[in-house]
This record gives C-alpha cells, structure tokens and sequence, in this order.
C-alpha cells in the first residue's frame, strides 16, 4: 500500500470499514471495565448483561421472536458447521444448496457428502445470478433434508428468492438454512420473511461490528447437537454441555470484546440505519465502470446489495487489483472470492473478477479516487 | 549495497492453482534494477501510474510485479513451482544473477 495516499476502501462485502465511533468506544469501554456476564460474575443481572442484551437488540433488529434462540461464533462459517453438522443424516439424504456459495457453504455441504454419504444437489443460476427456480422447485419436491442457501451471492449480489424456495422446502419437511452474511444490515432483514429454521450472520460486515463476532439464530423447528462442548458457567456438575439455549452453542469463554463492538454498532444502526447512501455509491461506481472498456459481471435489473464486480479488457485481475491496491490504496477485493463454482456460471474463469462494495461511509472523494484509477489503468494499455 | 529479502509472506490473492508471496525487500526497486526482467517472457513497464508498475512472467509461467520506488512485490507462483526455481526468483529479486 501506498502510505504517501489515504485510504479508499471499497471491500464492505468482506468487512466493513470504517466503522462508527461507538463501536470504537464500545470496544474501549469493555476492555477497561471487568467483564460482564451473569452467568460467571454477580456485576450484573441475567436479563441485562452484555450477552443477553446483545442478543435482545440483535433479534429485534431482524425481528426474531427470542433472542435466547441467539448464539454467538467467532464467525459465520462456524455458525454454518455447527448448524449444519449439528444435524442427523442418513445416507442417500438428499441435501441442496447453489453454485453461488461461498466457501463457507460448498466446503461444508461437501464435507456432509464425503462424511455421511448424503446426496448432493447444487441448484444452477442464470446470467444475472439467480437461482433457477423451477429447477429447485423440481429437486424440493423429492424431499430433501436440507436446504441451504445464500441470501445473496458475495460475488454477484443477486437477492435470492428465499422466501419462495424454502417454504416449498417447508411444505416437504425440509430443514432450511440461510445464510444472511451479505445481507444482513444492508436490506430490511425480517426473520419470519424467510421460512428459515436456521438464520446465520456476521457481525464484521454489514452490521458494521468487529471481526471475530457472527451467529445463527435457530427457530424452535429445529435443535441441532452441540459440537463442541466444555465449560458453560452452568450446571457444572454436569458431564454433558446444558441443553438450555443459548448456552449449548456457547461452549468457553466469549468473545465479549467482540460482543461490545457489535452490541454498539447494532444500537447505532437501530438509529442510524442509512442502506440508501451505500446504494448511491453503488450505482455510482457503476456508472464510472460504463465509462470504460469494462465487462460488469453482474450488472443486472434484479434487487442486489451493492456490489460491483467486474474485469477490464486486456488486464489481467491480479494486476487490475494490484495497482488499485499498490498505487492509489483503493482497497477492493479480487479473484474468486471463495466463491469457487459461481465462477463457471459468470463466465469468470479461474482469474475471477474485481469486486467493490461501498458502505454509507463511502464519501465523494472515494469515486474520486477510483475514477482517476481506472482513467489510468484503461489509457495504459 | 548488497540487498536483502526483509520479509516474504503469503499474499491472500485467491487464484487458483498459484501460491502468491508478497516480498519486502531492503532497498526499494528502481528502474535499473526492474529492467534486468526486460530478457524474460513478458515484460511490461506502465510510467503512468502514480509509482511506474512492473510486470513479469518468466518462462517458468511466475509473475512478478511491483511498484519502481516501492520496497514491495509480489510473485505468483504456479502450485508445482519446485523450490530450486523459487529460489533463483528469489535471487533475482535481490539482483543476484
């Protein structure tokens, strides 16, 4: 990175950033007071502890019903395993997901074949990203297990139609997992919209919290097995892990610094949510990107978050983001973004693309930037 | 002065097949030093950048670039790249050939 130049950062898809004041000072306070957890210290009550009151304000945020159905991971990825391999299969179960997933999916759906020899459908999508949805109607009507799905591909943005596939998926007896990673706190997020028994979400992205906090919250449908078990602050006599929700996807000691930052950012977006701003920023960058002999991947009239991927003719991916990055500190993301199989269906290749994701943060000065960048890059060539 | 290799981490571009290392080095690169790559396959110089750009590809298919004033690159290898011919990269790097 260039030091001599400030910093345009255009990777919210990953981690967003800046994040506001009060999660700064959240962060700060909880690391100079004592801990604050009812269940290991009397500093403060069962109902008003960090934990249960960042629960409290997380689920009325995305309107869960109880926020003791919460629980907290390091990130999204663990919340999908423990959701995931929480779950009992047989073989030949049939399990869906999509070629949009992120790693964080396709791994794990991958790892349920090889370990429990579960069949394994990965549902198609078109050129703007969209699942195919006849095609999952057709394979829900076999009676899968499970279906798993993103919200919105983190390369394309497409919105899926959730709300569709999984209560077709309910009306079979499904179990429905959805991971709201890309979404969450950049679209109006209403947890009973989805027919979802199992919702996971980060807290390093949109909802604008620190790395090292995510969860899943699990409706009363579903009661997957913990996966790792130890120490709960409860019923330590105990020789298993409590039943009791929360506490039994909470094994050790929590990441309450973590907790702090997102119970901070969750209390600013409750009065400070702004989704629009980032859109502008969005359908500007695209209206830059239109100027120049660039190939937008997912520009598209479908609803997206706002992310922008793209190539430019004649450059190389690597080399478009090294410059970015190198020589104007525009920090954007490139490659194939974990996101392996979606790649064959955008026509990206294994080079992938470059993708940029404004936030309400992102200023004028930013598009700025970018565009004095890709002037550069397109007239060197 | 002899230059030196200060620091060599691994770069999280996500391509496949290739393994990307990000190279600090002792001196920054200046424009003689980025011209000893003029001989290998590919070799692009772009002046217009805020920092000139380098860009190589050897015949062994490793890429290297970097910034003319900065102490940085980078070298994306492909995955079976044997550790003899990372080596004689790395010797160039420093300007050892």
């Amino acid at each position: 990175m260039n030091s001599s130049l400030k910093v345009t950062y255009l990777n919210n898809a990953a981690t967003s950033w800046p994040k506001p004041k009060v999660v700064y000072n959240g962060i700060k306070t909880c690391l100079c007071n004592p801990p604050d957890e009812s269940l290991r210290s009397n500093l403060s009550s069962r109902n008003d502890d960090l934990l249960s009151n960042t629960r409290s304000i997380l689920a009325k945020f995305i309107s869960a019903p109880n926020s003791d159905r919460i629980f907290f991971t390091y990130n999204a990825t663990y919340a999908i395993n423990q959701v995931l391999f929480g779950l009992d299969y047989k073989k030949n179960d049939l399990v869906i997901s999509s070629v949009q997933e992120h790693n964080a999916v396709l791994r794990p759906v991958l790892a349920l074949r090889k370990r429990y020899g579960v069949k394994l459908e990965l549902l198609p999508i078109n050129e703007f990203g969209l699942i195919d949805i006849n095609k999952a109607l057709k394979l829900i009507a076999l009676k899968p297990k499970v279906v798993i799905l993103s919200h919105a591909s983190n390369v394309t943005g497409t919105i899926q139609p959730i709300a569709e596939i999984f209560k077709a998926a309910k009306d079979v007896g499904a179990i429905t997992i959805l991971d709201a990673a890309q979404t969450i706190g950049i679209i109006p997020f209403d947890v009973k919209n989805y027919f979802a028994d199992a919702i996971i979400f980060t807290g390093h992205k949109y909802l604008l919290g620190p790395t090292g906090i995510a969860g899943a919250y699990i409706s009363d449908n579903i009661n997957p097995s913990t996966l790792l078990v130890g120490g709960s602050g409860i019923l330590s006599e105990s020789e298993t892990m409590p039943e009791l929700y929360p506490t039994k996807f909470e094994p050790g000691t929590h990441n309450f610094v973590g907790v702090a930052g997102l119970n901070a950012s969750i209390k600013w977006l409750k009065d400070n949510w702004d989704p629009l701003k980032a859109f502008k920023w969005y359908d500007e960058i695209l209206n830059l990107l239109r100027c120049y002999p660039v190939i937008i991947i997912n520009e598209s009239p479908l609803e997206t978050t706002p992310v922008v991927s793209f190539k430019i003719k004649d450059w190389s991916i690597s080399d478009i983001s090294y410059i970015l990055q190198s020589s104007y500190n525009i920090i954007c993301r490139s490659g194939l973004h974990c996101a392996p199989l979606i790649h064959r269906f955008l026509k990206t290749g294994s080079a992938g693309c470059i993708r940029l994701s404004p936030s309400q943060f992102t200023k004028s000065i930013d598009i700025a930037r970018l565009s004095r960048a890709l002037d550069k890059i397109c007239k060197s060539k | 002065m002899q230059i030196e290799i200060i620091s060599k981490k691994k770069s999280d571009d996500c391509f496949e097949s290739t393994i990307a290392y990000d190279y600090e080095l002792s001196e920054p690169w200046d424009k003689e030093r980025i011209m000893q790559f003029r001989e290998e396959k590919v070799f692009n110089y772009y002046s217009s950048f805020p920092k000139p750009m380098f860009k190589v590809i050897t015949v062994s298919n490793i890429h290297i670039k970097g910034l003319e004033g900065d102490k940085y690159c980078r070298v994306i290898y492909p995955s079976d790249t044997s550790d003899e011919n990372i080596k004689i990269i790395e010797n160039k790097l420093i300007n050892i050939i």
